[in-house]
């Protein structure tokens, strides 16, 4: 089943939804993008704390530079894209690894139960992945988030990204074998293929 | 396996409810707007009028901690890949977290002090293979202020001691107010001279007499009150410098007091609410830390609720005194 995207809003198309924004001041981007824009953030960070600062810091930069980004095509992609770069920059690497860090340290205690997940329980599940993700490279894991939580497809990704489909196809493959989807996929692509 | 991926995107949309408040991000980001504003100025008062917001914003706040090939201020096609812009160690100045002890901020004002540009910074980055042109500056003041030279002539004009020390004053958070209350205190009404020598104190490492008004004025800002309003205190408290009524109001709304009168602005409802509610935490970034100071700090003190060492730090500024690491 073909989702909605997340950064389009319900029932209108992304163009419509974008052009709408046209001419916006500050201060409306804010009231109206800012909730749906730091859910996408700490999905995309998968840390509240790091959400926040993230969100805040390219606000205040996006605040000062508003008349540029309001003339922008897509004020709202330009803001998202500037919170992708900043989860994504140096500045953020150090704080990243350590906020992963913790999260290896959560799954290496989930590990410990003996692998015996309760798949009835669905929260338990999400919990359980949500530290898997934890542990993912910051540009794995935007991967995952912009192909199955924004809903865009590789070629867009890429365009975010700056870099080839292939790499797209590549960090998702990789990441999603980490998290032991892919795996799982495989083995049953085969044991379907076996019999 | 359709099922497995809708795992995934329902684990994303499971974990929404974890987003922050929007009320205190916004707070927050207009804090943070406005002192970048102040910074641009300051810098562009001494001469450093080629720094961008962004770049201003990540010299004063943002610790070093490696090389990055690509800017996040502006969208670009271009993306900082993870390692693959690291250049070779023998092209480029190294810059690793422990390899100076000067902050950014430091080497920056090294880098325009000794007249070098955004064009100069344009060429060294040629030279070194490099992308981000921010990071370049940063590396190049480093290697200036270790002693070396660099490959390329300064297109400007070398600071006088003066400037530096007027640079120094504005780039520690003080502003023309701040050096009127000083020249006060001092007996001195060459205000010029009064900032010349306030920066060489701080060049010098030495404290000030005052605390640099302006965490105070970004909190009154950010609380939602205006100029009007501190005429209107002003009044009340019977004073005329309205510019210090400012910052002395900015002062009691960090400390988490209540003016006697409520704010005009038009933001000011929903943002004091929130710095109200927790004023170590609104201490902590009207003081210029953030997140990834909070997480410097947690390792310093056995922390991990980055949260808890944000709004204790906030109390420890609150309580007067220093934190081990600078915003």
């Amino acid at each position: 089943m073909q989702r909605p995207r997340k950064n389009s809003g319900s029932g209108v198309t992304p163009i419509a939804a974008l052009a709408r924004l046209g001419g916006v001041t500050f201060a409306e981007f804010a009231a109206t993008r800012l909730a749906q824009l730091l859910r996408y953030a700490v999905v995309l960070t998968g840390d509240r704390e790091l959400a926040q600062d993230v969100v805040q810091d390219v606000l205040a930069r996006a605040q000062v530079r508003w008349r540029k980004i309001a003339s922008a095509d897509s004020p709202d992609a330009y803001v998202r894209q500037m919170v992708l770069n900043e989860y994504l920059s140096w500045r953020r690497r150090w704080a990243v690894r350590n906020v992963r860090a913790v999260g290896e340290r959560v799954l290496e205690l989930s590990d410990g139960r003996g692998g015996s997940r309760d798949h009835a329980d669905a929260m338990a599940d999400a919990d359980d992945l949500w530290s898997r993700l934890a542990t993912l490279p910051p540009k794995q894991r935007a991967v995952l988030v912009l192909r199955y939580y924004e809903q865009l497809d590789d070629d867009e990704i890429a365009a975010l990204l700056g870099c080839a489909r292939g790499t797209v196809r590549s960090n998702a493959s990789k990441a999603l074998k980490t998290l032991r989807l892919q795996s799982e996929r495989q083995h049953i692509t085969v044991a379907g293929d076996i019999s | 396996m359709n099922d497995r991926i809708d795992e995934l995107t329902e684990t994303f949309e499971a974990h929404e409810f974890l987003a922050p408040d929007a009320a205190t991000v916004l707070e927050r980001a207009n804090a943070i707007a406005r002192a970048y504003c102040r910074r641009r100025r300051a810098a562009r008062a001494t001469g450093a009028s080629v720094l961008g917001a962004g770049l201003v914003a990540g010299a004063v706040t943002f610790p070093r901690w490696e090389w990055h090939p690509g800017s996040n201020d502006e969208v670009t096609a271009v993306q900082p890949a993870s390692g693959g812009g690291t250049p070779s160690a023998s092209a480029t100045p190294s810059a690793s977290p422990t390899a100076s002890a000067y902050t950014e901020q430091q080497e920056l004002n090294e880098y325009f002090a000794d007249g070098y540009d955004y064009d100069n910074a344009v060429a060294l980055a040629s030279l070194w293979k490099q992308t981000d042109i921010a990071q370049v500056k940063a590396a190049a003041g480093l290697k200036l202020l270790e002693g070396a030279t660099l490959p390329v002539t300064p297109n400007g004009t070398p600071m006088t001691a003066a400037e530096r020390a007027q640079n120094a004053f504005f780039t520690a958070g003080y502003d023309y107010d701040d050096a009127v209350t000083l020249g006060t205190m001092w007996h001195e009404t060459d205000i010029g001279q009064v900032k010349a020598d306030a920066g060489q104190k701080l060049i010098t490492g030495q404290a000030l007499p005052i605390r640099p008004s302006g965490p105070a004025l970004d909190a009154y800002f950010a609380a939602g009150y205006t100029y009007n309003d501190a005429v209107t205190l002003g009044k009340l408290w019977n004073r005329t410098d309205i510019a210090q009524v400012k910052a002395d109001a900015g002062q009691k709304v960090i400390a988490g007091q209540t003016l006697p009168i409520p704010p005009s602005g038009p933001t000011a409802p929903s943002d004091s609410a929130s710095s109200s509610a927790d004023p170590g935490l609104a201490a902590y970034f009207a003081a210029g830390y953030n997140y990834d100071d909070a997480v410097t700090l947690g390792k310093l003190w056995h922390e991990t609720d980055i949260g808890q060492v944000k709004s204790e730090a906030g109390q420890k500024l609150l309580a007067g005194q220093t934190l081990p690491i600078a915003p």
